[in-house]
């Protein structure tokens, strides 16, 4: 691997460190080079100033040595002074050698030449007798000596002031060197920091994005989101791990495409078969916010369901008792606890059953209610109790009588005579009839209610069953001296119906519009045709029916008064036949003056 | 001869026991709703009341309520083809006497009558006993009194009277302890 990430780690180091090994070598050289100017500071000037002064002083000593000489004339003078003067040309030999300045050879020369003119002159009153006077030895030395003690002492100075200066101008050049080197490696020094920085920045950066970039990645993997759209940035091990990495995004989002596609198509799937349940549901949160309500609970509950996504199910189903079942049952964690609750003011009643929607860390990750609408099974229930008891009542008011008549005729002690027994044994005989017709009729009706094609269908002259039927009241009405009056239209068209039901029909009518008519009353029955409707009714002048009553008569097990003495079956039997035949019946009454009963039947039939 | 009122709507049925109630002795008069009823009871001394639950208008139970309203003593037996114990308890909450249950044979209507006679009989005992103690106690024959009143017990162990007068005696006769508890039971049974 030519560029692996060793190799680039490597360069980032090694210019690192060559950049700091340059600047140490800089650092390095500009001291050396401040050290040399220093030393050479010392060697030359600093050192050259010191065997000047030496020299001075010496010539200083030599000369009071000789001042002293001349005026005690004592020889230890005369010593000292030699003796200086080895030290002055030590001095001045030390001096010499390091003569580098311009000019300073020329006049440490010219120094050498005037001492020894000096000590020349000087000679001379040394070798002078000690008798000579001492008066003499100090013309000499003002006339001879001075001259060249002053002359040495100029040139020493010039000397001095050469080395006093170059000094300076050294000194100078060295605080200036060293400023300058100051900046420069502060200069150096900053550069390199900031090179370093900006490098070792932009190449980690370099390095250390696609890390970063890989981070993210497998961050937003584990929330689902798969796919990975990120160039390669090198070759290195990073670039083969984002490669590799890429290639198992790609399989993973090819793999989660073809299982998604499948799971959005199952969703939507089950989401239409939820949503077109025709009882409603609602999916709650753990929170009891909702999470879906389906079409159905939309209606009954006269909610929106993008109204209501996220709310609590209090703020859209206001019933406590609900709540209170949501949350318990929520609490247990049952599945399918179900509970009978009734809402809008009894409107509904709905069977509600919960469930919960368990993840498979046991976690709870939703609540289904479903309401099944038990309304029309509860009315059902209802009725079918109203019809029970009340046709229990009904069978059970004749069975009273005939179980009273057969205990008393068994008691015959108790019997006083024939009439009695014979009354008893008459209302016996009127209640079981009564019994056995109720019966005979709730079969009917329960024949008819549960078998819808239970018509024996034929083209029926009606006119023919009408007369038919007044035949067979005929003498009953002449007891009551009743009359019956049959009008027809001439234009009545054979009808498509059930003969004999009819005819069971017409004879209940018939038969309830004599019983309800006075002595020497008249029944008028008349027969119309009207736009494809045959219209029959039966008019009677008898006792009517009381308004509160007319809508009542046709329900089972009505009577209006206990002058009927019927089964109570017969108005609601004949209904349902005549609705059988798709056609109507319908009532119109005055109390005290008769009533009018009017059957429609389409010249349909029972031809639905 | 005690006078007995049928009330129902079916005819057949009110015959049938007018029928049988003659033959029992008793003078039966025959009313086919509440109205009727009504009329007849506030016109004839009626002992005895057979009333259909179920009536046209106005309902058996209510004609029980009106009559027990006014007159506390007469007796009224319940008719009704509803077999519901709910029924039966409503019926004796308003102080019908006894439920009878349709179909019945005479049989039945014979032991309910005998039943209720009998109560009545022993009630008008216990009010003679009441009456008897009352009278001892106020002639300080306390041991006797309590004799009648334990008699009195015997028929009906739930009337608050003779508990209350039980305790007077004890009272009168300084046992506070028995006395207050009596009191207490006299007390319990009025509110009950």
């Amino acid at each position: 691997m030519k560029k692996n990430l060793k190799y680039k780690f490597k360069i980032l180091l090694f210019s690192l460190i060559a950049i700091n090994g340059l600047m140490i070598f800089l650092s390095i050289f500009k001291l050396f080079n401040i050290r040399k100017s220093v030393d050479e500071l010392m060697t030359y000037n600093f050192e050259s100033i010191i065997a000047i002064n030496d020299m001075i002083n010496y010539s200083e000593k030599q000369n009071i040595a000789l001042l002293n000489y001349i005026a005690t004339q004592n020889p230890s003078y005369k010593m000292d002074f030699y003796n200086m003067e080895d030290s002055f040309i030590n001095s001045y030999e030390f001096q010499i050698s390091r003569a580098k300045e311009i000019g300073e050879p020329e006049i440490t020369k010219e120094i050498y030449n005037s001492y020894r003119t000096y000590l020349n002159s000087c000679d001379d009153i040394f070798s002078k007798e000690t008798s000579e006077i001492v008066s003499v030895h100090l013309t000499d030395y003002y006339d001879k000596i001075q001259v060249n003690y002053i002359k040495l002492k100029d040139h020493l100075k010039d000397l001095y002031d050469i080395n006093k200066n170059a000094l300076t101008i050294k000194m100078t050049h060295a605080q200036e060197e060293i400023r300058l080197s100051f900046n420069l490696l502060l200069f150096i020094c900053l550069f390199t920091v900031v090179f370093s920085l900006i490098v070792s920045n932009r190449y980690l950066n370099k390095l250390l994005l696609p890390l970063s970039t890989l981070h993210k990645a497998i961050k937003s993997f584990k929330d689902g989101n798969f796919s990975f759209e990120s160039q390669v940035y090198s070759e290195d091990e990073i670039g083969e791990l984002y490669k590799e990495f890429k290639n198992m995004s790609d399989k993973i989002v090819e793999f989660k495409n073809s299982t998604l596609g499948q799971l959005v198509e199952e969703k939507n799937k089950s989401l239409s078969i939820v949503k077109s349940i025709s009882n409603p549901l609602i999916v709650l949160d753990s929170n009891f916010k909702c999470i879906l309500v389906n079409n159905s609970c939309e209606n009954y509950f006269n909610i929106e369901e993008q109204n209501i996504l996220g709310q609590h199910i209090l703020n859209f189903i206001p019933n406590k008792d609900l709540y209170d079942f949501i949350y318990e049952s929520k609490k247990e964690r049952v599945q399918g606890k179900t509970k009978i609750m009734s809402f809008d003011e009894e409107k509904y009643v709905f069977n509600i059953s919960i469930s919960t929607i368990i993840s498979m860390n046991s976690d709870l990750n939703g609540i289904i209610i479903y309401f099944q609408d038990i309304t029309k099974i509860k009315k059902l229930d209802h009725v079918k109790f109203d019809f029970i008891s009340t046709l229990s009542h009904e069978l059970k008011t004749p069975l009273t009588s005939i179980m009273m008549g057969a205990s008393m005729l068994e008691e015959d002690s108790i019997i006083k005579n024939e009439e009695e027994s014979g009354k008893i044994i008459e209302t016996l005989q009127e209640d079981s009839q009564k019994l056995l017709d109720m019966i005979d009729n709730l079969l009917r009706l329960t024949e008819l209610e549960n078998e819808q094609n239970y018509l024996n269908l034929e083209a029926t002259d009606i006119s023919e069953i009408i007369n038919n039927s007044i035949r067979n009241f005929i003498t009953i009405a002449l007891s009551k001296n009743i009359k019956i009056v049959f009008e027809k239209d001439k234009n009545i068209p054979l009808l498509n119906i059930d003969r004999e039901k009819f005819f069971w029909v017409i004879n209940n009518l018939l038969s309830n519009a004599i019983k309800y008519s006075l002595q020497y009353g008249e029944i008028i029955i008349k027969l119309k045709y009207r736009k494809k409707v045959v219209i029959l009714t039966i008019k009677d002048f008898g006792i009517g029916i009381s308004p509160e009553s007319i809508p009542k008569i046709f329900d089972k097990f009505y009577r209006e008064n206990e002058l009927s003495n019927g089964t109570g079956l017969g108005l609601p039997l004949s209904k349902q036949i005549i609705e059988l035949h798709s056609g109507t019946i319908s009532c119109e009454s005055k109390l005290g003056e008769g009533s009018i009963f009017e059957v429609n039947i389409p010249i349909t039939g029972g031809n639905l | 001869m005690k006078k007995i009122l049928v009330v129902d709507d079916t005819k057949n049925i009110r015959e049938m026991l007018k029928t049988f109630l003659e033959m029992e002795g008793f003078t039966v008069f025959e009313a086919k709703n509440a109205e009727e009823a009504l009329n007849i009871f506030n016109t004839e001394n009626i002992d005895l009341i057979f009333t259909d639950i179920k009536l046209p208008n106005v309902s058996g139970t209510e004609l029980l309520k009106q009559i027990k309203k006014n007159n506390r003593f007469v007796t009224i037996i319940v008719m009704t083809a509803f077999g519901t114990i709910k029924n039966a308890v409503e019926c004796t909450k308003y102080g019908a006497a006894a439920y009878l249950q349709k179909p019945f044979t005479t049989k039945r209507v014979k032991a309910v009558l005998e039943e209720v006679l009998r109560k009545d009989t022993l009630k008008k005992d216990l009010n003679s006993y009441i009456t008897l103690a009352k009278k001892l106690i106020e002639e300080e024959d306390y041991p006797k009194a309590e004799e009648v009143l334990n008699k009195a017990l015997t028929i009906d162990n739930q009337n608050w009277e003779i508990y209350h007068l039980i305790g007077r005696i004890s009272e009168l006769q300084e046992n506070e302890e028995k006395a207050k508890k009596f009191y207490y039971m006299s007390d319990i049974l009025k509110q009950g």
